[in-house]
Protein backbone atom coordinates (compact mmCIF):
# COMPACT_ATOMS: atom_id res chain seq x y z
CA UNK A 1 0.00 0.00 0.00
CA UNK A 2 1.30 3.24 -0.48
CA UNK A 3 1.17 5.82 2.42
CA UNK A 4 -0.76 8.90 1.34
CA UNK A 5 -0.63 10.65 4.97
CA UNK A 6 2.03 10.43 7.34
CA UNK A 7 2.87 12.12 10.38
CA UNK A 8 6.48 12.08 11.77
CA UNK A 9 7.37 12.19 15.23
CA UNK A 10 5.13 15.42 15.83
CA UNK A 11 4.99 17.23 18.73
CA UNK A 12 2.84 20.24 19.68
CA UNK A 13 3.18 22.51 22.96
CA UNK A 14 1.69 25.39 23.88
CA UNK A 15 4.08 26.75 26.40
CA UNK A 16 7.83 26.27 26.98
CA UNK A 17 7.20 24.92 30.84
CA UNK A 18 3.74 23.14 29.98
CA UNK A 19 4.01 19.29 28.60
CA UNK A 20 3.06 18.78 25.03
CA UNK A 21 -0.22 18.74 24.37
CA UNK A 22 0.88 15.89 21.84
CA UNK A 23 4.18 14.23 21.79
CA UNK A 24 6.01 11.83 19.71
CA UNK A 25 2.88 11.00 17.42
CA UNK A 26 3.83 8.94 15.04
CA UNK A 27 1.35 7.31 12.61
CA UNK A 28 1.15 6.58 8.46
CA UNK A 29 -2.33 6.41 6.56
CA UNK A 30 -2.39 4.22 3.15
CA UNK A 31 -4.19 5.41 0.87
CA UNK A 32 -8.25 4.78 0.90
CA UNK A 33 -7.71 4.11 4.88
CA UNK A 34 -10.18 5.44 7.46
CA UNK A 35 -8.16 6.23 10.44
CA UNK A 36 -10.28 6.87 13.72
CA UNK A 37 -8.45 8.50 16.80
CA UNK A 38 -9.70 7.73 20.01
CA UNK A 39 -9.21 9.28 23.02
CA UNK A 40 -10.57 11.02 25.92
CA UNK A 41 -11.08 14.91 26.65
CA UNK A 42 -7.39 16.47 26.72
CA UNK A 43 -5.97 13.60 25.01
CA UNK A 44 -4.52 15.79 21.67
CA UNK A 45 -6.70 14.19 19.36
CA UNK A 46 -8.27 17.81 18.26
CA UNK A 47 -4.45 19.32 18.18
CA UNK A 48 -3.66 16.80 16.35
CA UNK A 49 -6.19 17.96 13.32
CA UNK A 50 -5.46 21.30 13.76
CA UNK A 51 -2.07 20.70 13.37
CA UNK A 52 -2.38 19.15 9.99
CA UNK A 53 -4.35 21.85 8.97
CA UNK A 54 -1.60 24.56 10.47
CA UNK A 55 -4.62 26.01 12.34
CA UNK A 56 -2.90 26.15 15.70
CA UNK A 57 -2.38 29.42 17.30
CA UNK A 58 0.15 31.23 17.04
CA UNK A 59 1.84 30.19 20.64
CA UNK A 60 1.48 26.82 19.64
CA UNK A 61 5.15 25.21 19.11
CA UNK A 62 5.02 22.43 16.25
CA UNK A 63 8.09 20.27 15.57
CA UNK A 64 8.34 16.55 13.12
CA UNK A 65 6.68 16.71 10.02
CA UNK A 66 3.37 15.90 8.15
CA UNK A 67 3.59 14.53 4.90
CA UNK A 68 1.03 14.13 2.37
CA UNK A 69 1.15 13.00 -0.91
CA UNK A 70 5.26 13.05 -0.89
CA UNK A 71 4.82 17.05 0.57
CA UNK A 72 6.12 18.37 4.02
CA UNK A 73 2.75 20.05 5.11
CA UNK A 74 4.60 22.24 8.23
CA UNK A 75 7.00 23.88 5.13
CA UNK A 76 4.70 24.53 2.44
CA UNK A 77 3.93 28.40 1.79
CA UNK A 78 1.03 29.25 3.19
CA UNK A 79 -1.00 30.18 -0.17
CA UNK A 80 -0.34 26.95 -1.23
CA UNK A 81 -1.79 25.27 1.85
CA UNK A 82 -4.69 27.62 1.45
CA UNK A 83 -5.43 26.18 -1.82
CA UNK A 84 -5.36 22.44 -0.40
CA UNK A 85 -7.61 23.09 2.62
CA UNK A 86 -11.52 23.19 1.11
CA UNK A 87 -10.38 21.57 -2.44
CA UNK A 88 -7.92 19.02 -1.86
CA UNK A 89 -8.71 18.70 2.42
CA UNK A 90 -12.04 19.10 3.98
CA UNK A 91 -12.72 19.32 7.99
CA UNK A 92 -15.61 19.09 9.62
CA UNK A 93 -15.65 20.78 12.73
CA UNK A 94 -16.69 19.64 15.86
CA UNK A 95 -20.62 21.27 16.33
CA UNK A 96 -20.88 24.07 19.04
CA UNK A 97 -23.88 27.01 18.77
CA UNK A 98 -20.93 29.11 16.79
CA UNK A 99 -20.00 26.65 14.36
CA UNK A 100 -22.36 27.92 11.32
CA UNK A 101 -22.32 32.07 10.55
CA UNK A 102 -25.62 32.95 12.20
CA UNK A 103 -26.63 35.93 9.63
CA UNK A 104 -26.33 33.62 6.81
CA UNK A 105 -28.54 30.60 5.43
CA UNK A 106 -27.44 27.71 5.85
CA UNK A 107 -27.94 26.30 2.16
CA UNK A 108 -25.35 29.30 1.25
CA UNK A 109 -22.96 27.75 3.91
CA UNK A 110 -23.08 24.57 3.18
CA UNK A 111 -22.44 25.43 -0.79
CA UNK A 112 -19.80 28.28 0.39
CA UNK A 113 -16.54 26.55 -0.86
CA UNK A 114 -18.12 24.96 -4.18
CA UNK A 115 -18.51 28.82 -5.35
CA UNK A 116 -15.25 29.67 -4.03
CA UNK A 117 -12.99 27.04 -4.61
CA UNK A 118 -14.83 25.38 -7.35
CA UNK A 119 -16.59 27.53 -9.64
CA UNK A 120 -20.14 26.76 -9.30
CA UNK A 121 -22.50 29.93 -9.68
CA UNK A 122 -24.66 30.67 -6.52
CA UNK A 123 -27.33 28.60 -7.63
CA UNK A 124 -25.52 25.46 -8.54
CA UNK A 125 -24.22 25.15 -4.99
CA UNK A 126 -27.40 25.61 -3.76
CA UNK A 127 -28.79 22.97 -5.45
CA UNK A 128 -25.74 20.47 -5.04
CA UNK A 129 -26.34 21.64 -0.65
CA UNK A 130 -29.78 20.81 -0.70
CA UNK A 131 -28.91 17.49 -2.24
CA UNK A 132 -26.36 17.09 0.05
CA UNK A 133 -28.70 17.61 2.82
CA UNK A 134 -31.60 15.62 1.67
CA UNK A 135 -28.74 12.76 2.06
CA UNK A 136 -28.60 13.44 5.58
CA UNK A 137 -31.96 13.14 5.89
CA UNK A 138 -32.55 17.44 6.15
CA UNK A 139 -35.47 18.62 4.21
CA UNK A 140 -34.38 20.57 1.40
CA UNK A 141 -36.41 24.00 3.05
CA UNK A 142 -33.38 23.42 5.55
CA UNK A 143 -31.24 25.40 3.32
CA UNK A 144 -33.33 28.55 3.32
CA UNK A 145 -33.08 28.53 6.88
CA UNK A 146 -30.83 29.99 9.39
CA UNK A 147 -28.99 28.10 11.96
CA UNK A 148 -30.79 29.31 14.98
CA UNK A 149 -33.84 27.70 13.07
CA UNK A 150 -32.13 24.08 13.56
CA UNK A 151 -31.32 21.37 16.50
CA UNK A 152 -28.24 20.93 17.36
CA UNK A 153 -28.11 17.50 15.74
CA UNK A 154 -29.13 19.43 12.34
CA UNK A 155 -26.16 21.75 12.60
CA UNK A 156 -23.90 18.46 12.84
CA UNK A 157 -25.58 16.54 9.77
CA UNK A 158 -25.29 20.13 7.93
CA UNK A 159 -21.88 20.77 8.80
CA UNK A 160 -20.86 17.14 7.76
CA UNK A 161 -22.32 18.33 4.73
CA UNK A 162 -20.27 21.05 3.99
CA UNK A 163 -17.07 18.93 4.54
CA UNK A 164 -18.47 16.68 1.87
CA UNK A 165 -19.51 18.70 -0.15
CA UNK A 166 -16.07 19.43 -2.00
CA UNK A 167 -15.43 15.70 -2.38
CA UNK A 168 -12.12 16.05 -0.94
CA UNK A 169 -8.78 13.45 -1.07
CA UNK A 170 -8.55 14.11 2.55
CA UNK A 171 -11.42 14.15 4.66
CA UNK A 172 -11.04 15.79 8.70
CA UNK A 173 -13.52 15.06 10.78
CA UNK A 174 -13.41 16.35 14.40
CA UNK A 175 -16.26 14.41 16.49
CA UNK A 176 -19.06 13.96 14.31
CA UNK A 177 -21.10 12.13 15.47
CA UNK A 178 -21.48 14.22 18.68
CA UNK A 179 -25.21 15.19 19.91
CA UNK A 180 -26.92 12.68 17.44
CA UNK A 181 -28.96 9.99 18.84
CA UNK A 182 -28.45 5.88 17.75
CA UNK A 183 -30.40 6.06 14.19
CA UNK A 184 -28.02 9.33 13.15
CA UNK A 185 -25.57 7.77 13.91
CA UNK A 186 -26.10 4.79 11.79
CA UNK A 187 -26.90 7.18 8.79
CA UNK A 188 -24.03 9.30 9.13
CA UNK A 189 -21.98 6.03 9.01
CA UNK A 190 -23.23 5.07 6.13
CA UNK A 191 -22.48 8.55 4.57
CA UNK A 192 -18.77 7.80 5.57
CA UNK A 193 -18.55 4.38 4.50
CA UNK A 194 -19.59 5.39 1.17
CA UNK A 195 -16.54 7.39 0.67
CA UNK A 196 -14.22 4.47 -0.69
CA UNK A 197 -11.37 6.80 -2.25
CA UNK A 198 -10.81 8.98 0.51
CA UNK A 199 -8.43 9.07 2.91
CA UNK A 200 -10.10 10.11 6.45
CA UNK A 201 -8.87 11.21 9.68
CA UNK A 202 -12.04 11.10 11.95
CA UNK A 203 -11.78 12.20 15.76
CA UNK A 204 -13.89 10.49 18.13
CA UNK A 205 -14.92 9.16 21.20
CA UNK A 206 -17.98 7.22 20.27
CA UNK A 207 -16.58 3.27 19.90
CA UNK A 208 -19.41 1.92 18.39
CA UNK A 209 -19.51 4.68 15.27
CA UNK A 210 -15.34 4.05 15.10
CA UNK A 211 -16.29 0.01 14.73
CA UNK A 212 -18.75 1.17 11.74
CA UNK A 213 -16.76 3.34 10.13
CA UNK A 214 -12.59 3.07 10.43
CA UNK A 215 -9.98 0.46 8.89
CA UNK A 216 -7.46 1.53 11.37
CA UNK A 217 -8.07 2.55 15.01
CA UNK A 218 -5.18 4.62 17.14
CA UNK A 219 -5.57 5.44 20.72
CA UNK A 220 -4.79 8.08 22.68
CA UNK A 221 -4.14 8.74 25.98
CA UNK A 222 -2.72 11.96 27.80
CA UNK A 223 -1.33 13.37 24.51
CA UNK A 224 0.72 10.10 23.47
CA UNK A 225 -0.42 7.18 20.91
CA UNK A 226 -0.78 3.86 22.75
CA UNK A 227 -2.19 1.84 20.81
CA UNK A 228 -2.63 1.61 16.67
CA UNK A 229 -3.57 -1.28 15.10
CA UNK A 230 -7.08 -2.21 12.25
CA UNK A 231 -9.94 -2.17 13.69
CA UNK A 232 -10.48 -5.97 13.23
CA UNK A 233 -7.73 -6.74 15.97
CA UNK A 234 -8.55 -3.87 18.74
CA UNK A 235 -12.16 -4.47 18.83
CA UNK A 236 -11.34 -8.53 19.04
CA UNK A 237 -8.11 -8.12 20.98
CA UNK A 238 -7.40 -5.24 22.30
CA UNK A 239 -3.56 -4.86 23.61
CA UNK A 240 -3.11 -2.45 26.24
CA UNK A 241 -4.73 -2.19 29.58
CA UNK A 242 -6.13 1.26 28.44
CA UNK A 243 -7.59 0.00 25.53
CA UNK A 244 -9.12 -3.33 27.15
CA UNK A 245 -10.58 -1.31 29.96
CA UNK A 246 -12.52 1.43 27.19
CA UNK A 247 -14.16 -1.49 25.52
CA UNK A 248 -14.96 -3.07 28.98
CA UNK A 249 -16.50 0.02 29.62
CA UNK A 250 -19.23 -0.61 26.88
CA UNK A 251 -22.78 -1.07 27.47
CA UNK A 252 -22.66 -3.99 25.55
CA UNK A 253 -19.56 -5.49 27.88
CA UNK A 254 -21.51 -4.77 30.84
CA UNK A 255 -20.53 -1.26 31.64
CA UNK A 256 -17.30 -1.72 33.77
CA UNK A 257 -15.90 1.78 34.63
CA UNK A 258 -12.04 2.64 34.64
CA UNK A 259 -11.17 4.51 37.85
CA UNK A 260 -9.35 7.34 38.42
CA UNK A 261 -8.52 10.15 35.98
CA UNK A 262 -6.40 11.04 33.13
CA UNK A 263 -3.27 13.06 34.37
CA UNK A 264 -3.96 16.65 33.58
CA UNK A 265 -1.08 18.31 31.02
CA UNK A 266 0.41 19.89 34.11
CA UNK A 267 0.72 16.78 36.50
CA UNK A 268 2.37 14.68 33.37
CA UNK A 269 5.57 12.75 34.97
CA UNK A 270 8.01 10.54 33.79
CA UNK A 271 7.12 7.20 33.32
CA UNK A 272 3.88 5.51 31.48
CA UNK A 273 1.58 7.95 31.96
CA UNK A 274 -1.57 5.51 32.32
CA UNK A 275 0.15 3.82 35.69
CA UNK A 276 -1.70 5.21 38.33
CA UNK A 277 -4.76 3.37 36.92
CA UNK A 278 -3.14 0.76 35.60
CA UNK A 279 -4.10 -2.95 36.98
CA UNK A 280 -0.49 -4.36 35.54
CA UNK A 281 1.30 -1.89 37.26
CA UNK A 282 5.27 -2.90 37.45
CA UNK A 283 8.87 -1.50 38.50
CA UNK A 284 9.57 -1.26 34.28
CA UNK A 285 6.33 1.30 34.64
CA UNK A 286 8.40 4.45 36.33
CA UNK A 287 10.18 4.57 32.88
CA UNK A 288 8.16 5.35 29.23
CA UNK A 289 7.44 2.66 27.39
CA UNK A 290 8.42 2.46 23.90
CA UNK A 291 5.97 2.31 21.09
CA UNK A 292 6.81 -1.65 20.65
CA UNK A 293 5.58 -3.36 17.44
CA UNK A 294 3.83 -6.39 18.26
CA UNK A 295 1.98 -8.78 15.43
CA UNK A 296 1.79 -5.69 12.88
CA UNK A 297 0.13 -3.59 16.01
CA UNK A 298 2.09 -1.25 18.39
CA UNK A 299 1.11 -0.20 21.34
CA UNK A 300 2.76 1.61 24.36
CA UNK A 301 3.37 -0.76 27.06
CA UNK A 302 5.96 -2.42 29.07
CA UNK A 303 3.64 -6.26 28.60
CA UNK A 304 4.37 -6.57 25.18
CA UNK A 305 8.27 -5.45 25.29
CA UNK A 306 9.74 -8.48 23.75
CA UNK B 1 -42.25 61.53 33.24
CA UNK B 2 -42.42 57.79 32.45
CA UNK B 3 -43.98 58.25 29.38
CA UNK B 4 -40.84 61.16 28.47
CA UNK B 5 -38.78 58.44 29.22
CA UNK B 6 -40.50 55.94 26.93
CA UNK B 7 -40.66 58.43 24.40
CA UNK B 8 -37.10 58.80 24.30
CA UNK B 9 -36.33 55.30 24.07
CA UNK B 10 -38.47 54.65 21.03
CA UNK B 11 -36.62 55.22 17.51
CA UNK B 12 -40.14 56.03 15.69
CA UNK B 13 -39.39 59.31 17.70
CA UNK B 14 -36.11 59.44 15.95
CA UNK B 15 -37.35 58.63 12.62
CA UNK B 16 -40.21 60.91 12.90
CA UNK B 17 -37.95 63.93 13.86
CA UNK B 18 -35.33 62.74 10.78
CA UNK B 19 -38.01 62.48 8.46
CA UNK B 20 -38.89 65.93 9.06
CA UNK B 21 -35.91 67.30 8.51
CA UNK B 22 -35.20 65.37 5.19
CA UNK B 23 -38.26 66.29 4.12
CA UNK B 24 -37.72 70.38 4.55
CA UNK B 25 -34.13 69.87 3.15
CA UNK B 26 -34.90 67.99 0.18
CA UNK B 27 -38.43 70.75 -0.19
CA UNK B 28 -36.63 73.80 0.69
CA UNK B 29 -36.72 75.41 -2.74
CA UNK B 30 -40.71 74.35 -2.17
CA UNK B 31 -41.16 75.66 1.19
CA UNK B 32 -39.01 78.99 1.70
CA UNK B 33 -40.97 82.21 0.89
CA UNK B 34 -37.90 83.92 0.00
CA UNK B 35 -34.42 82.84 -1.83
CA UNK B 36 -32.32 82.72 1.07
CA UNK B 37 -29.59 84.65 -1.20
CA UNK B 38 -31.35 87.60 -1.93
CA UNK B 39 -31.06 90.72 -0.12
CA UNK B 40 -33.83 93.28 1.10
CA UNK B 41 -34.01 95.37 3.90
CA UNK B 42 -32.11 94.19 6.82
CA UNK B 43 -32.73 93.46 10.79
CA UNK B 44 -36.75 93.41 10.40
CA UNK B 45 -38.56 91.50 13.08
CA UNK B 46 -40.52 88.95 12.95
CA UNK B 47 -43.91 89.50 11.09
CA UNK B 48 -46.31 87.89 8.59
CA UNK B 49 -43.95 88.60 5.65
CA UNK B 50 -40.82 87.67 7.41
CA UNK B 51 -41.68 85.09 10.06
CA UNK B 52 -38.40 84.98 11.64
CA UNK B 53 -37.20 88.66 10.31
CA UNK B 54 -34.44 89.52 7.97
CA UNK B 55 -30.75 89.35 8.70
CA UNK B 56 -27.67 92.31 8.26
CA UNK B 57 -27.89 92.21 4.70
CA UNK B 58 -32.09 91.24 3.97
CA UNK B 59 -31.99 88.12 3.53
CA UNK B 60 -35.15 86.03 4.98
CA UNK B 61 -33.96 84.30 7.66
CA UNK B 62 -36.71 81.23 8.00
CA UNK B 63 -35.82 80.60 4.19
CA UNK B 64 -32.22 80.78 5.23
CA UNK B 65 -32.86 78.33 7.67
CA UNK B 66 -34.76 75.92 5.66
CA UNK B 67 -31.99 75.77 3.18
CA UNK B 68 -29.28 75.51 5.89
CA UNK B 69 -30.98 72.26 6.51
CA UNK B 70 -29.72 70.89 3.41
CA UNK B 71 -25.92 71.90 4.18
CA UNK B 72 -26.03 70.94 7.36
CA UNK B 73 -27.30 67.32 6.82
CA UNK B 74 -25.50 66.82 3.76
CA UNK B 75 -22.73 67.71 5.86
CA UNK B 76 -23.29 65.80 8.50
CA UNK B 77 -24.39 62.18 6.45
CA UNK B 78 -21.71 62.73 4.18
CA UNK B 79 -18.71 62.70 6.67
CA UNK B 80 -20.50 60.48 9.03
CA UNK B 81 -20.49 57.93 6.36
CA UNK B 82 -16.90 58.90 5.09
CA UNK B 83 -15.93 57.91 9.13
CA UNK B 84 -18.19 55.08 9.23
CA UNK B 85 -16.64 53.29 6.01
CA UNK B 86 -12.78 54.23 6.87
CA UNK B 87 -12.92 53.13 10.74
CA UNK B 88 -14.73 49.77 9.75
CA UNK B 89 -12.16 48.76 7.15
CA UNK B 90 -9.57 49.41 9.49
CA UNK B 91 -10.83 47.78 12.58
CA UNK B 92 -12.04 44.48 10.45
CA UNK B 93 -8.57 44.50 9.13
CA UNK B 94 -6.72 45.16 11.84
CA UNK B 95 -9.08 42.61 14.13
CA UNK B 96 -8.51 39.80 11.92
CA UNK B 97 -5.56 39.71 9.79
CA UNK B 98 -3.98 41.07 13.07
CA UNK B 99 0.24 40.88 13.31
CA UNK B 100 2.22 43.40 11.65
CA UNK B 101 -0.53 45.10 10.22
CA UNK B 102 -2.70 45.54 13.22
CA UNK B 103 0.00 46.84 15.09
CA UNK B 104 0.85 49.47 11.98
CA UNK B 105 -2.74 50.52 12.42
CA UNK B 106 -3.24 50.84 15.82
CA UNK B 107 -0.26 53.51 15.76
CA UNK B 108 -1.76 55.29 13.35
CA UNK B 109 -4.85 55.08 14.93
CA UNK B 110 -3.58 55.55 18.18
CA UNK B 111 -2.23 59.03 16.62
CA UNK B 112 -5.68 60.08 15.72
CA UNK B 113 -6.89 59.66 18.99
CA UNK B 114 -4.95 61.72 20.91
CA UNK B 115 -5.15 64.79 18.70
CA UNK B 116 -7.49 66.88 19.75
CA UNK B 117 -9.68 66.56 17.22
CA UNK B 118 -11.55 70.02 17.03
CA UNK B 119 -8.75 72.70 17.26
CA UNK B 120 -6.92 70.40 14.31
CA UNK B 121 -10.07 71.34 12.91
CA UNK B 122 -9.63 74.28 13.27
CA UNK B 123 -5.91 74.67 11.77
CA UNK B 124 -6.82 72.48 9.11
CA UNK B 125 -9.86 74.71 8.01
CA UNK B 126 -8.47 77.75 8.26
CA UNK B 127 -5.13 76.16 6.04
CA UNK B 128 -6.75 74.47 3.43
CA UNK B 129 -9.13 77.48 2.77
CA UNK B 130 -12.54 77.24 2.71
CA UNK B 131 -15.44 75.05 1.71
CA UNK B 132 -17.12 72.12 1.58
CA UNK B 133 -14.43 69.89 0.66
CA UNK B 134 -11.86 71.18 3.44
CA UNK B 135 -14.58 71.05 6.07
CA UNK B 136 -14.88 67.37 4.89
CA UNK B 137 -11.51 66.65 5.28
CA UNK B 138 -10.98 68.45 8.82
CA UNK B 139 -14.28 66.34 10.53
CA UNK B 140 -13.14 63.57 9.01
CA UNK B 141 -9.10 63.22 9.43
CA UNK B 142 -9.49 61.77 12.90
CA UNK B 143 -12.63 61.08 13.66
CA UNK B 144 -12.69 57.35 12.45
CA UNK B 145 -10.56 56.36 15.07
CA UNK B 146 -13.47 55.67 17.86
CA UNK B 147 -15.20 53.42 14.97
CA UNK B 148 -12.15 51.78 14.22
CA UNK B 149 -11.28 50.57 18.13
CA UNK B 150 -14.82 49.43 18.91
CA UNK B 151 -14.96 47.74 15.18
CA UNK B 152 -11.49 46.05 16.09
CA UNK B 153 -12.67 44.59 19.73
CA UNK B 154 -15.88 42.86 18.03
CA UNK B 155 -13.78 41.46 15.03
CA UNK B 156 -11.24 39.96 17.78
CA UNK B 157 -14.33 37.74 19.42
CA UNK B 158 -15.43 37.45 16.44
CA UNK B 159 -12.41 35.75 15.14
CA UNK B 160 -12.57 32.68 17.62
CA UNK B 161 -16.05 31.79 16.88
CA UNK B 162 -16.66 28.43 14.88
CA UNK B 163 -17.50 29.39 12.23
CA UNK B 164 -14.62 31.68 11.23
CA UNK B 165 -12.23 28.73 11.51
CA UNK B 166 -14.12 26.35 10.37
CA UNK B 167 -13.83 29.14 6.92
CA UNK B 168 -9.86 29.14 7.56
CA UNK B 169 -10.31 25.29 7.89
CA UNK B 170 -12.03 25.18 4.00
CA UNK B 171 -9.23 27.73 2.80
CA UNK B 172 -11.62 30.52 2.32
CA UNK B 173 -9.54 33.94 1.50
CA UNK B 174 -9.53 36.43 4.16
CA UNK B 175 -11.51 39.06 1.90
CA UNK B 176 -14.23 36.76 1.45
CA UNK B 177 -14.31 35.89 5.59
CA UNK B 178 -14.01 39.93 6.11
CA UNK B 179 -16.54 40.93 4.17
CA UNK B 180 -19.19 37.97 3.57
CA UNK B 181 -18.99 36.74 7.50
CA UNK B 182 -17.44 39.69 9.44
CA UNK B 183 -19.43 42.65 8.05
CA UNK B 184 -22.96 41.20 8.93
CA UNK B 185 -22.01 40.39 12.01
CA UNK B 186 -21.19 43.75 13.72
CA UNK B 187 -23.30 45.25 11.27
CA UNK B 188 -25.39 46.56 14.04
CA UNK B 189 -22.74 48.15 16.25
CA UNK B 190 -21.60 49.81 13.31
CA UNK B 191 -24.72 51.18 12.26
CA UNK B 192 -24.98 52.61 15.96
CA UNK B 193 -21.40 54.33 15.60
CA UNK B 194 -22.70 56.00 12.23
CA UNK B 195 -25.71 57.44 13.99
CA UNK B 196 -23.73 58.95 16.42
CA UNK B 197 -20.77 59.87 14.28
CA UNK B 198 -23.91 62.13 12.31
CA UNK B 199 -23.88 63.97 15.55
CA UNK B 200 -20.53 64.61 15.89
CA UNK B 201 -19.86 65.68 12.56
CA UNK B 202 -22.62 67.91 12.48
CA UNK B 203 -21.37 69.45 15.73
CA UNK B 204 -18.39 69.64 14.35
CA UNK B 205 -19.59 71.61 10.92
CA UNK B 206 -21.60 73.85 13.08
CA UNK B 207 -18.55 74.73 15.17
CA UNK B 208 -16.40 75.54 12.42
CA UNK B 209 -19.14 77.40 10.33
CA UNK B 210 -20.05 79.51 13.87
CA UNK B 211 -15.88 80.33 13.66
CA UNK B 212 -16.40 81.53 10.17
CA UNK B 213 -14.34 78.25 8.82
CA UNK B 214 -17.50 76.74 7.14
CA UNK B 215 -17.85 77.41 3.64
CA UNK B 216 -18.57 81.32 3.35
CA UNK B 217 -21.29 81.32 0.96
CA UNK B 218 -23.16 78.33 1.64
CA UNK B 219 -26.04 78.84 4.34
CA UNK B 220 -25.25 76.65 6.82
CA UNK B 221 -27.27 76.67 10.18
CA UNK B 222 -23.31 76.77 11.71
CA UNK B 223 -22.74 79.74 9.63
CA UNK B 224 -26.17 81.31 9.96
CA UNK B 225 -25.24 81.55 14.09
CA UNK B 226 -21.89 82.96 12.89
CA UNK B 227 -23.31 86.04 11.02
CA UNK B 228 -25.76 86.67 14.03
CA UNK B 229 -23.35 86.53 16.82
CA UNK B 230 -20.43 88.58 14.51
CA UNK B 231 -23.19 91.13 12.65
CA UNK B 232 -24.97 91.98 16.63
CA UNK B 233 -27.24 90.11 16.39
CA UNK B 234 -26.87 87.90 19.62
CA UNK B 235 -25.75 91.30 21.28
CA UNK B 236 -28.88 93.29 20.11
CA UNK B 237 -30.86 90.10 21.74
CA UNK B 238 -32.51 89.31 18.23
CA UNK B 239 -33.43 85.68 19.37
CA UNK B 240 -35.55 85.13 16.23
CA UNK B 241 -32.05 84.87 14.63
CA UNK B 242 -29.50 82.77 16.60
CA UNK B 243 -32.00 80.79 18.68
CA UNK B 244 -33.48 79.23 15.40
CA UNK B 245 -30.89 77.49 14.05
CA UNK B 246 -29.64 76.08 17.51
CA UNK B 247 -33.19 74.44 17.93
CA UNK B 248 -32.11 72.76 14.44
CA UNK B 249 -29.10 71.93 15.24
CA UNK B 250 -30.06 70.12 19.03
CA UNK B 251 -33.08 68.62 17.63
CA UNK B 252 -31.57 66.85 14.27
CA UNK B 253 -28.92 65.73 16.57
CA UNK B 254 -31.41 64.06 19.14
CA UNK B 255 -33.01 62.55 16.33
CA UNK B 256 -29.70 60.76 15.09
CA UNK B 257 -28.94 59.88 19.26
CA UNK B 258 -32.02 58.20 19.34
CA UNK B 259 -32.07 56.38 16.06
CA UNK B 260 -28.44 55.40 17.64
CA UNK B 261 -29.63 54.79 20.89
CA UNK B 262 -33.00 52.79 19.84
CA UNK B 263 -30.62 50.37 17.55
CA UNK B 264 -28.17 50.07 19.94
CA UNK B 265 -30.93 48.49 22.54
CA UNK B 266 -32.20 46.47 20.15
CA UNK B 267 -28.70 45.15 19.05
CA UNK B 268 -28.47 44.19 23.11
CA UNK B 269 -31.68 42.48 23.32
CA UNK B 270 -30.94 40.41 20.53
CA UNK B 271 -27.32 39.50 21.32
CA UNK B 272 -29.44 37.91 25.18
CA UNK B 273 -31.64 36.43 22.97
CA UNK B 274 -28.97 34.54 21.18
Amino acid sequence: MIDMLRFDTLRVAFTQAQQPALDDFSLVIPAGAKTMIIGETGSGKSVLLLALLRLLPASASVSGQIWFEGKDLQSIPDEELRRLRGATFSYIPQSSGSSLNPLLTVGFQVGETLIEKHGYSRRSALAESMRLLEQFELDRRVATCYPHQLSGGMRQRALIAMGMAVSPRLLLADEPTKGLDGRLVDDISACFCRFRQQIMLVVSHDLDFTEQVGNFVSVLYAGQQIEYGCKADFFTQPLHPYSQALLAARPRAGLKSLLGFAPPQSQRQTGCRFRERCLFRREQCEVMPDLFETRGRKVRCWLYAD
Amino acid sequence: MLNLNFALRDRRVGVAILAAFLSVAVLAPLLSPYDPHAMGVPYLSPSSAHWLGTNDIGQDILSELLYGARISLFIGITAAAIITLVGMMVGIVAGYLGGKTDWILMAICNVAMVLPSFPLAIVLAAYLGGGIKSLMISICLTAWSGTALVVRASVLQLRSAGFIRTLEAMGANSVRIMFWHIVPNISGLVLVKAALAVCSAMLAEAGLSFLGLGAETEKSWGAILHYAFFRNGVFNGYWWWYLPPVLCISLCITGFMLLGRSRRDSASEHEVRS
